[in-house]
């Protein structure tokens, strides 16, 4: 659904990996972790508590808190407030089952 | 001149929009002006509780007042839902007070049903802690209990405000947003309001302008006693369903983030958050919740309740201007279905209701005007 502007992941800007429910995914340096699951294809963030719906970011500026994710261990934080670190482990709903 | 308005309501609120849609469906012709994106909306900041339990335990008319409402509540959620096609998700299946403790709860229920009090549907009943933790889990261990009263309930405050708007403009009632009455004259037999160039004339003219109505009041010579009290309210990230009724301090919206409210301070017209008080919500909302303190904080605010010396509401027609009312209240949502029912059809028809005589402004004649600072 979306895609990056410039086809690449990050020569120019440098290269940051991350997990992704255990998978590696390459980022950009300077990326919130929301642009780079986004870029990297990922729909799903997090269920609905109460229906569990699947949840996407909505408003990618920290008012909505439906990017909600689990990032080394932490749940509930905003994905689209949080820049992309070296080796930093995200999981989604879809890969933190227990997070719902 | 934009003329001939049966009514002309200044106030876009809760308490302005549910008295200009009652008057709309009683079959006036209806004008709202509405202020600006800045004012003091107390609207805007509620916790959205439609509630009667320890209202009017001093004031039976209060109490009273507050009743019918209760009772026109379900016909007026259904019109109103209707006539808007929004669902503010009402809900009216009971509600409760958490009480931390045997002394606290005799206290309570001491007050709210003495012995010898009517066994009507508005009865207070004590829930102790072990009953409720069958339908309420993570209930804590220091909860003793609550009272239950079966006629309270609450709305989402947002949705109903919206709801309220589009159904004012399916009405076809003019309402004016994010503008001022600059001006209100009588003219005999009417008033005439300034709104930026436009001249709007009414037969009759109701106040519902909140805190500002204090200001508006006096060109009308009406004294209205009223000062801001602030509240300032948390609500947590979205978790599973947990508690099926609303709490005073404590409820879970139907998509599944939970308001803490709230602060009652006497601050003037100073609408901003501190630590100190939100943490006061937090810890109390963690006796009552342990399982909270794993919950992220969405956000915090504050909003200013439209308050008078007694608590109670002010309705008032002006002794100089007849025909121009003033109404005020901090209780706006839970009055919303007796003030479209009951107060917009009588000031329309000329008058007020017989109900509300108990809440003229006269009552406090002898107040100082304030600002509910620190020295009150």
């Amino acid at each position: 659904m979306f895609g990056r502007l410039s086809g690449d992941d990050g020569e120019a800007s440098g290269r940051v990996e991350i997990r992704v429910d255990g998978r590696p995914v390459a980022a950009r340096a300077g990326d919130s972790v929301a642009g780079a699951l986004l870029a990297a294809g990922v729909r799903r963030f997090r269920r609905s508590p109460v229906t569990g719906a699947p949840r996407a970011p909505y408003c990618m500026m920290g008012i909505c808190f439906e990017c909600l994710v689990t990032i080394d261990g932490q749940p509930g934080r905003q994905a689209c407030m949080i820049a992309v670190a070296p080796g930093m482990d995200v999981r989604t709903a879809e890969g933190d089952p227990d997070r719902d | 001149m934009t003329g001939g308005f049966d009514l002309v309501v200044i106030g876009g609120g809760i308490i302005g929009c549910a008295a200009a849609w009652g008057a709309a469906s009683a079959g006036g012709r209806v004008a709202v002006v509405d202020g600006g994106d800045a004012d003091d909306r107390a609207s805007n900041g509620n916790f959205g509780l439609l509630w009667t339990q320890g209202k009017g335990v001093d004031a039976p008319p209060y109490a009273a007042w507050t009743r019918r409402s209760a009772h026109l509540w379900p016909e007026f959620a259904a019109a109103l839902a209707e006539a808007s096609g929004i669902d503010f998700g009402f809900e009216q299946k009971g509600g409760l007070h958490f009480v931390l403790s045997a002394d606290e709860a005799a206290r309570r229920m001491a007050a709210l049903a003495p012995p010898g009090s009517a066994r009507d549907d508005f009865a207070v009943e004590f829930l102790p802690a072990a009953d409720l933790g069958r339908d309420i889990p993570g209930l804590g261990p220091e909860v003793f209990g609550a009272t239950f009263c079966p006629r309270d309930g609450a709305v989402n405050p947002l949705r109903l405000l919206q709801a309220l708007r589009g159904a004012l403009a399916r009405a076809n009632v003019a309402v004016f947003q994010g503008r001022r009455a600059d001006g209100i004259r009588a003219t005999g037999g009417g008033f005439a309001v300034s709104v930026g160039e436009r001249q709007l004339s009414g037969a009759r003219l109701l106040l519902a302008a909140g805190l500002a109505n204090r200001e508006l009041g006096r060109g009308l010579g009406l004294e209205l006693a009223l000062f801001p009290q602030r509240g300032q309210l948390l609500v947590t990230e979205r978790t599973p369903p947990f508690l099926p009724w609303p709490g005073t301090a404590v409820r879970q919206m139907p998509e599944g983030t939970v308001l803490l409210g709230s602060t009652q301070e006497n601050v003037g017209f100073d609408k901003s958050v501190g630590v100190a008080g939100l943490a006061g919500i937090a810890q109390r909302a963690l006796r009552l919740f342990p399982h909270l303190g794993g919950l992220a904080l969405v956000r915090s605010w504050a909003c200013l309740r439209v308050m008078t010396p007694d608590g109670l509401p002010i309705y008032e027609e002006s002794p100089r201007f007849p025909g121009a009312f003033a109404a005020a209240a901090h209780s706006g949502i839970t009055l919303a279905a007796v003030h479209a029912r009951v107060l917009a059809p009588a000031i329309l028809a000329g008058g007020l209701p017989a109900d509300v005589a108990s809440f003229a402004a006269g009552r406090f004649a002898d107040w100082q005007p304030h600002d509910g600072g620190p020295e009150h």
